[in-house]
This record gives structure tokens, sequence and C-alpha cells, in this order.
């Protein structure tokens, strides 16, 4: 098979990136990809350019196909549910932790909305990098003010729960267990139809150092810093093992 | 106005007609058209319509292999198609009869 050029590889992956963060379907988006991929091959076989595919303005001709494939309104739910689920979850383990669970109607809005907020901006960069030639420079600065923002917003929801009254439910420790269980289907859940794992292995690698430490009846700073130590070790090998040994594969 | 403005409207009617020919895949398809005489047309312009005939049910597509090896997706003509390129043929003949004429009285 001819192996496709920097030049298409880039435009299949702009593409990609590009319907992805329009809200088009996983499955469409992959369709029409490998269609176009096979198409730039043959192509790239016979001599011919991307140019000769997308247009003079690949931006404008990835435009035209984002407008053919519908918004995918359950995908969209199924990330807000999992940035969601996933986010909320360590505060709610945390307090399960250390007894029942209550949460103020001020802590709820304030971070649903920096969700939303959070997952709206990260789309908005991500097509406009796609769509637009920028130095890494550019690119570097453009994550900067989106880390910045992401800081900003988690400070605001945690100063807006302290600082501004509003109605607050404790649950009793029952309800809270309960709510723990059904937190864990949900993660389940959202890790099979999503595909990845990382909510349920950030959890069991931040909570299970934490509670065996706590079993063994050790001082409580140590239980944490122990715990937050594992629980990075763990997360960095969950994301650089697999490339690593794809990497390997690759040269071998 | 450049040939291409003046494509747009009636891609969909061509590309309907070679696909009523024989089953093809989107390669294919484009060089087709560049053998018609659509050289100028970019390749990649035929998707998004390949896309929108699906969408209006004028044509669909499977995936299965081709002789030169891959997997491809391969369109065809549905019954619904075979109408839409009836009535695109019966548009052109009498748009193209009347521009012939207004051409020939200049």
């Amino acid at each position: 098979m001819h192996p496709l050029s920097t030049e298409s590889t880039r435009f299949l992956d702009d593409l990609h990136v590009y319907l992805l963060a329009s809200g088009k379907n996983e499955q469409a988006t992959q369709d029409i990809v490998s269609e176009l991929a096979d198409h730039l091959r043959d192509a790239e076989s016979d001599g011919k350019s991307v140019k000769s595919i997308t247009g003079d303005s690949p931006a404008a001709y990835i435009q035209s196909i984002s407008n053919e494939l519908p918004f995918d309104w359950k995908g969209l739910l199924q990330v807000f549910g999992l940035v969601l689920v996933g986010g909320s979850s360590f505060s709610f383990f945390q307090q399960l932790f250390t007894g029942a669970v209550s949460y103020s109607a001020m802590l709820l809005t304030s971070f649903t909305s920096t969700v939303v907020l959070l997952i709206v901006c990260l789309a908005l960069i991500l097509r406009y990098l796609s769509t637009h030639m920028i130095s890494h420079g550019r690119q570097k600065l453009l994550f900067g003010l989106f880390g910045g923002l992401f800081s900003v917003s988690i400070l605001v929801t945690v100063l807006a729960d302290r600082f501004i009254d509003s109605p607050t439910v404790t649950f009793s420790l029952p309800v809270s267990y309960a709510i723990g269980l059904l937190y864990l289907v949900v993660i389940v859940w959202l890790s099979v139809s999503s595909g990845t794992w990382v909510i349920a292995i950030g959890l069991a690698a931040y909570f299970l150092p934490q509670f065996v430490l706590h079993q063994t009846g050790v001082n409580g700073l140590i239980v944490i810093l122990s715990s937050y130590l594992i629980s990075m070790i763990s997360m960095n090998l969950y994301f650089f093992l697999p490339m690593l040994l794809a990497k390997r594969q690759i040269q071998k | 106005m450049s040939s291409t403005q003046m494509l747009k409207g009636i891609l969909d009617g061509c590309l309907l007609a070679l696909i009523a020919e024989e089953e093809v895949y989107g390669y294919e398809l484009a060089t087709k058209l560049a053998t018609y005489g659509f050289a100028d047309v970019s390749e990649g312009t035929i998707y998004p319509l390949l896309m929108r005939m699906q969408k209006l049910g004028w044509i669909e597509s499977t995936q299965r292999q081709s002789p030169s090896g891959p997997k491809r997706k391969y369109y065809a003509i549905t019954s619904a198609g075979r109408d839409e390129l009836t009535a695109f043929s019966a548009r052109w003949y009498s748009l193209s009869a009347s521009v012939n004429q207004i051409l020939k009285e200049e």
C-alpha cells in the first residue's frame, strides 16, 4: 500500500480534529477520513498533489465536508457526561472517604457552567488550529491561555462556593454510599461506551493508595503525599506505556 | 463566470449519471469525471456531493473488496436516484436547448 505524504497526513489529521471538535459523529467522521485517505493514496501514487483533491483552500474544503455531516447530540452529551461525572467524582469520593457528602447549589451551578465553558473553548481552539496555519509559538500561547482559563474557572468555582451562600444538600451516609455506587455504575458505563478508562483508572490510582494507607494507620500527610505520588505514577504509566510499546512495535 | 461556478448546479446530475452506469468508488468516480472533461474540478468536490446525495436517498454505499486489493466504499444508484436522474436530464435538455438557441441568435 502506498504510504501517505506528510502533507496528506496533516490534512487528514486536521479534518479529523475539525469534525470531532464540531460535534460530528465519530463513526461518520472516521468513515469520511478513511475514504479520503484511500483517495489521497491513489491520487499520490498517480503523482497528484493534495491541492488537486482539496482545491486551493483545504480549510474551505474541510468546512464543506463538515456542512454535510449532522450534529451528533448523543455524542456531545456523552462528552459532557464524561467530563461532568469524571470531574465531580474526585470531589465526591474525597468527601465520601471522610463521611457524608454535601453539595451547595452554587457549587453545582458554577461547576456545570465551568465544564460547558471549557469544552466550548477547547472545541473552538481545536477548530481554529485545524483550519489555520499558525506558528508553534502561537499554538503554545493559545493552549497557555486555555490553561489559564481552566485554572481561573476552577478557582472561581471554589471561591463562589465558599463565599456565596446558597441552599446546601447534605446526604445521609447510606444515601451517600448509594450515590457513590451509582457514580461507579455511570463511570463504568461511560468508560465502556466512550472506549476510554481514564476516569476509572484515575479514580482507582488516586483513592486505592489512600484507602490502603489509611488502613495501615499511617500519618495523614504521608497518606496524602504517597497517594498523590502513586496516582501520578499510575496515570503516567496509563498514558505513556501504550505509546512506548507502540513505538517499539513500529521500530521492530 | 468560471466553469467551476457554472458546474455547481449540474455536478450532482453528472455524478448520478456516472453512478447509474455502474457501481464506483470515490477515486474511480473522480477519474471518470476528469476523462469527460471535468479536469478543472478538484477531485475532493465529489465527496460533499456524494454525502448529500446519500442523505437524499439517491445513492447508497457498501464496503467491499476492490479488484486492486483494499476494501473500498462503492456507490450505487437507488430507484429515487434514477427518478432524480430522469428529472435532471429533462431539466438539462430544456435548459441547454434554450441556451443554444440564444447563442445561435447572437
